[in-house]
Formats: structure tokens, sequence, C-alpha cells
């Protein structure tokens, strides 16, 4: 080997190992330049890779997220230093970021509190659950096998079938004008006057901010009306609102909520500059769509099976029935026929009797006559004594019964007399005595006469008792009197109720003119005493009027209804000689005016 | 298609609901219904270039007794404020409105109707106040809800405002 100088320079294995001895070879000769570059040429290699490594930042975070998990790992089972550590620091981030994107925690959380609510009812259903296990209803099996087949729980399942619900209507709405954007309906849902339904959602839902002085987007959330809800969510320029059947889930929250904030995004600007054009909203019709979900109730099938049972039992019943007729029949039908004969208002005019076998066809009788309307039914009047009804057709023509007895209940028939009221018919004439309403005298007069068998009516006898209210209350409104302070328009000592009372009497008296068909005007007359010029007391009493009126008419009363006069002092209730004469002067009467009906027929 | 949002403003029982229910229904009927809250209808109404569905806001009227919501005329692209003219009081709470009204939408178009001129024999108003308000430019119009006089001229009116801004 020492022969062989090439040989001589191989580097001895064990200092291969150690790196310095690299730099030994220092040299200008070439060849041991060469040489080096064989020899050392993986090393340095490796070298420079480890250098770069280390330099370049975003290697070395490489490496260190390869290592960290592992590293964490050990520290926090060797000791809880670390995690004391750590501990603030993260409260302080979560609180920063919480801070600064309130609106996507608020989602996320209540994307996991929907679910959670729901787990946490599941848990309580867990207690109806071993309630449940006990009852061996249908439904209860049936859920039962549906948990098995589907892996939920029994809990869940129950759960499910309870929250039954539908989406019937999507509404988009313009907050600030209150007009449509868009609205959506399920496909068999007749959608009613969407623009006004949306013109009332915004009115409601600034009605209650206003009154319960609530503040921003804290607006009414639910509407209950009748079996539909109304689930309303609010963004910063649009309403959803969502028409609800059934008892709609949390997570339908979620949704409106997303799919309000998603058109948000899509439509910033043509929301923000929105001038009653909706023509662009066409196109987040999709949106709207994912919010009509429904969820349906299967009926069960059970009923038909009884149903038949019971059809099959009472075939068996009918067929007895029919083999034990016939011997009784014949007995029965000449019985039925004379207690027909013996009642007023039925005339039998001729019968008919066809035998049958008796056991598939067990024959038909029948009967042609008349029948008085007020007649009682024939049907009723045969017992069971009498002809089976199966085996009976009876056909009766009307006809009008002469009887008095007939004639006085057809009368009370037609013109159903008020209590107060006394019918009595003797020889063609009709009478009535007592009181009744307005309307039943007009009605009475012509329709009376029209009645079979009355050829006379007497009925001046009778109250008009509209007419006789009227009067008591146009004499009641006439003496009524409201007083005033000096120069003003402000009541003097005003009985807690005198304007309720003087409203009950206006109102009396209108709807009574209305229903005696009497043109009325109440005339609301004010005056002033003798102080002060003729034309500032014209003024005064003038308004004195006014200020009753405006009192009716808040309440209600029709303005066209009354009349305002202002007379000044020209007529005085009283001579002045004293204040206190002065006083009773200072006030507002009232009138009662008939008008001929103008344009009425 | 463009929608606008208008009001009708005004006192108790001066017609607002039955000029709405002219307009857009074409009846009337001398039954008188308090109006609580809000009232709203809509109709379609053709001006010379372009088809606007008028969604008509009938406000609860306003007296002494009660004040008009105003967050109700939010949003409004103009108004008609009525007064009766057998009532000169109600003109006087109209001329209020009309202030209290801009204080909210700011300048909007609006006219100001003297309903129930079908009843002449009581009217309150003289000719010479209303020239006064012609004077300040405003546009006054003579209606009534029961002949139907005036009553779709004023809304094309008010529309083709709005329609010019
Ligand atoms: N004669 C007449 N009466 C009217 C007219 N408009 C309304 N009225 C009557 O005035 C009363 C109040 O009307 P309404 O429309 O309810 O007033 P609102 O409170 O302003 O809505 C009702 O009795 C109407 O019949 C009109 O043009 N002429
Ligand atoms: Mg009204």
């Amino acid at each position: 080997m020492k022969n062989h100088p090439a040989e001589t320079y191989e580097h001895p294995p064990s200092e291969e190992k150690t790196s310095p001895d690299v730099f030994l070879f220092e040299g200008r000769d070439e060849a041991l330049d060469e040489l080096r570059l064989l020899l050392l040429e993986p090393e340095q290699k490796a070298l420079r890779k480890l250098q770069e490594r280390i330099d370049n930042p975003k290697k070395r975070a490489y490496d260190i997220s390869r290592v960290l998990p592992q590293a964490l790992v050990l520290c926090s089972s060797q000791n809880a230093a670390l995690a004391k550590e750590l501990t603030p620091q993260m409260d302080k981030l979560i609180n920063a970021s919480i801070g600064k994107n309130s609106k996507i925690f608020i989602k996320k959380l209540s994307r996991m509190i929907g679910p959670a609510t729901r787990s946490a009812i599941s848990e309580k259903i867990q207690d109806m659950n071993t309630a449940l296990s006990h009852s061996f209803s249908l439904r209860g099996l049936k859920w039962r096998w549906e948990a098995f087949r589907t892996g939920k729980t029994f809990a869940e399942v129950v759960m499910l079938h309870n929250l039954i619900f539908r989406v019937e209507q999507v509404f988009l709405i313009h907050k600030e004008t209150g007009l449509l954007l868009q609205n959506i309906a399920a496909h068999d849902v007749v959608s009613h006057d969407a623009d006004l339904v949306s013109g009332m959602l915004t009115a409601i839902q600034d009605f209650v901010k206003d009154s319960f002085k609530t503040s921003g987007e804290d607006g009414l959330e639910t509407l209950q009306v009748g079996e539909l809800s109304v689930w309303i969510e609010e963004g910063p320029h649009t309403l959803l609102a969502a028409v609800i059947r059934g008892q709609a889930s949390l997570e339908l929250r979620t949704i409106l909520r997303d799919v309000l904030e998603n058109i948000y995004l899509e439509k910033t600007e043509e929301l923000e500059t929105f001038q009653g054009d909706n023509s662009t909203f066409e196109e987040i019709k999709p949106y709207l769509e994912i919010c009509l979900e429904s969820r349906y109730k299967s009926e069960s099938k059970q009923r038909a099976i009884y149903f038949w049972t019971l059809l099959t039992m009472l075939g068996i019943v009918i067929s007895v029935w029919i083999y034990f007729i016939p011997w009784r029949d014949h007995q029965r039908w000449t019985q039925s026929l004379n207690k027909l004969r013996e009642q007023p208002g039925i005339i039998i005019t001729s019968t008919e009797k066809h035998y049958g076998d008796y056991i598939i066809n067990n024959g038909t009788y029948i009967i042609n006559g008349l029948r008085d309307a007020l007649a009682p039914d024939p049907k009723q009047l045969l017992t069971t004594s009498d002809i089976c009804p199966e085996n009976l057709v009876m056909r009766w023509k009307p006809y009008y019964a002469m009887e008095p007895e007939f004639i006085l209940d057809r009368s009370k028939q037609v013109l159903q007399p008020p209590e107060s009221i006394d019918l009595t018919y003797e020889n063609g004439a009709l009478k009535a005595q007592g009181s009744a309403p307005h309307q039943w005298i007009i009605e009475t007069r012509i329709l009376a006469r029209a009645i079979p068998g009355v050829f006379q009516f007497w009925g001046d006898q009778v109250v008009d008792t509209d007419l006789k209210q009227l009067n008591e209350i146009k004499q009641q409104l006439e003496i009524r009197t409201f007083y005033f302070k000096l120069k003003t328009t402000e009541f003097s000592n005003i009985k807690a109720n005198a304007i309720d009372e003087l409203l009950t009497d206006v109102h009396n008296l209108l709807n009574l003119s209305d229903k005696l068909n009497q043109k009325i005007r109440i005339q609301i007359k004010g005056h002033t005493d003798s102080s002060g010029t003729e034309l500032k007391n014209s003024n005064l009493s003038l308004k004195r009027a006014q200020q009753i009126r405006s009192f009716l008419v808040r309440k209600g009363i029709s303005p066209a209804q009354m009349a305002v006069v202002g007379v000044g002092a020209s007529e005085p209730q009283r001579q002045e000689a004293t204040d206190d004469d002065r006083q009773f002067n200072r006030r507002v009467t009232f009138r009662v005016i008939s008008k001929l009906p103008l344009h009425e027929k | 298609m463009i929608q606008k949002k208008i009001c009708l403003l005004g006192s108790f029982a001066v017609g607002k609901t039955s000029l709405a229910k002219r307009f857009v229904h074409g009846i009337y009927t001398d039954k008188y219904h308090t109006t609580i809250g809000v009232n709203i209808r809509k109709k379609i109404m053709q001006t010379n270039d372009c088809t606007v569905n008028l969604v008509i806001w009938d406000l609860a009227g306003e007296d002494e007794f009660e004040k008009v919501r105003l967050t109700y005329l939010r949003g409004a692209s103009g108004y008609l404020l009525v007064a009766d003219g057998t009532r000169r009081e109600t003109l006087n709470k109209a001329i209020t409105l009309k202030s209290g009204t801009e204080a909210v939408i700011g300048e909007k178009p609006f006219i100001l109707l003297l309903n129930k001129v079908d009843l002449d024999d009581n009217w309150e108003i003289d000719p010479s106040l209303i020239n006064d308000f012609v004077q300040k430019n405003w546009l006054v119009m003579a209606t009534s809800a029961k002949t139907g006089q005036g009553v779709e001229e004023a809304f094309q009116m008010l529309t083709r405002k709005m329609a010019e801004g």
C-alpha cells in the first residue's frame, strides 16, 4: 500500500468525522484543491444548506412549525408553567379580536347556540324518553324504529317531529321607504298584495321603535297573526320578513341572518342609493328561495282499518234486519197512512205499493201529496212502529195550508216579530200590537199583505221605539249646555263626564236618524255675554262652537253632520244684572235640525 | 318598476282616507272611521314618460289632542296636505304640519288640498286666503272625495312634480 502515492493521501476514517481537520489541507497546490473538492464536496453542500436554513426566516418558521406541536405537548406534560405564561396573552388576544370583529363572533356564536340549545332541549326530552319508553303507542314504536334506523337518539326523533313548520312567504323591504324590494311565496300560497304588506310591516316596526324608544336595530323580531308568525330580521338598509306556519326552529333565524348579510354584501351600493327602482333586486331571488324551507308531518293511515271493520259489522246487522221486516210491513203501511192523514198541513193525494221478494228487494211504498212548509217533517212523524223509511218514497209538493194556526205561524216566520210585539189572526186580518223598531214596522207594512192567508193588516197601533227614542234624545241634547270662562274657549265648572255624555247623545241621535232614514244635522251654537264689541263676541262665540265640534270630530262624528254658528250676545239665556247672570250666557247650546231627504230616493 | 312613497297629512276628518279611497278604488262612503296609525294603499300611475307605483300612506289625523307620528314620513318622496274647507281651523293645522314635515324629510313636492268643495254652503275659507298661498308658490287645489272633483288631478300633479325631482 505504501508504494502508491495516491493512497498516502487517503484520509483516515477516524478523522473524516471531525470537520475542523478539513482546514488542515490548506495549500496552493492544484492537486490538493482538486483533492479537497473530491473529498469534501458532500460535507460542504450540507453545511451550506444548514447555514441557509438558519439565515432564512421563512424556512426557520417552517421548521419550528413542524416541531412546535410536539414541543407544546412535551412542555405541558412536564409542567404547567407554559399554560400559566400563555393564558393572559391569549385572553388579551381574544378580547382585542372580539372588540374588532364582534359581528363575526356573534354570527359564529349564534350558529353554535342554535344546535346547543337544541341539544339541551333534547337532554330534557331524555327524561320524557323514560316515560315514553313504557308507552306502546303505535307512534312511539314508529319513532323508535326511526331512531334505530337513522342512528339518532329517540329524543332527537321526538324533537324533529315536534319541529314542524313551513316558510310560506319572504319579503325583502327597504327600511326607510317601506317599499318592497323583492318577495317570494311558496308555490301554493296565495300572496296578498306584497307592496302593502311591506309598507305595513315597516309601519309596525317604526311604531314599535317609536313607542318603546328602543335604539338602533332593536325592532320587533316576531309577530304572531293567528297561526302564522312573521319573523323579522333587520339589516342596515333592509328588513327581511318571513311568514311562517307552524313552530319554526331557531336555525331559521340564522338562515335569515345569513341571507340578509349576503344580500347586503352583494347589493351594498344599490341599497345605499335606492330611489324606488327595484328592478335590480330581481337577481337576489335565489337568496330568498333559501328561506322557503318546509317541514311537514306525514299523515297516518291507521283509520282506514277501523272504518272497514265497522262497515263489515254494519253489513251483518242490516242483512238480519232484512229478513225480519216483511211480515210486519203491511200493517205498518196502513197505520202510517192514517197518521199522515190526520196531520194538518199534510194532504195525501195518492199512494202506490210495489211488493218485493223480501230477500234482496223488500218492496217500495210511494206516497204522493201536498205539504205546507210549516207542517212537521213526515219522516219525523213516522216512528219505529211505522213503515221503515228505507222502503218509503215520499213525494211532496209544497202548498199553503189555510188553517188559521198555519197562517199565524207563517206570519211569524216571515215577519220575525220582536218579543214586544203581539201578533193575532182572525178572519183574514193580521193584527200587531205593542212596540217595535222602525225598520220592522216599515218592513211589516210591506210584507204582511203578501203572506198567503193574510188579506188585511192592522199595525197602526204599534209604537215606533226608534222614533220615540230619537225624540227623547233630541230633547235631552237640546237642554245640554256648556259654560265658558270669561273671554275664553275654556270650560268653566264642567262635569267630568259631560263631554262623554254629549258624545253618547250625538252618537245615538245619528244612528237613529240613519235608521229612520231622516236627514238631521246638529247645530252647535256659541254664545257670549254682552261685554265686549259685537265683532269680538261674534268671533268668540263661533270659536266656542268650533271647540265643541272639534271634540266630537275627534271622537269620530262626521263633521258634515254638524253645523257651527256664533250668535254673540244676541240670544241671552238670562237678563244680565250680575256677573252670575253673565256666566250663564257664556255658553254653547245644541239644536237638532231635521232636513228633508236631499239625494235619497 | 319605479316605486314612490307619498303621504296624506292633515287634521282629523278632513277626508284623507276618503281621498285615498276615491283615488285608488274609485269609491266614496259617508261612513266615517277614524284611521288608527296608518293605512297603506297603492296605485299604478302612468305619467308622460314612465310608470310609477304610488304607495300611499294615509296617516292618522292630527289635532290638538294627538300628534302625527313623524317617523311614518321617512322616505316619502312627496305629500298631500289636506284641509277641510268647511272648517277654518284645519287649514291652520295643515300649515303647521307642513313645517313639521319639512323638519323630518326636508323640502319635498307637496300640494295643499282644500277638500269637501261639494259642501259649498258651509265653506269657511275665503278666496283671498288662498291667494296668499299662491303668492308663496304653493300649489293649492280644491277637491271633493265625494264627487271625485280634482282628486285624480291632484295625485297626477304630485306624481309629475316628484318625477321632475
Ligand atoms: N261632503 C264631503 N264629505 C267628505 C269628503 N271627504 C270626506 N268626507 C267625510 O268626512 C268624514 C271624514 O273623512 P275621512 O276620509 O275619514 O277623514 P280622515 O280622518 O282625514 O281620514 C267622513 O264622514 C267622510 O264621509 C268630501 O269631499 N265631501
Ligand atoms: Mg283617515
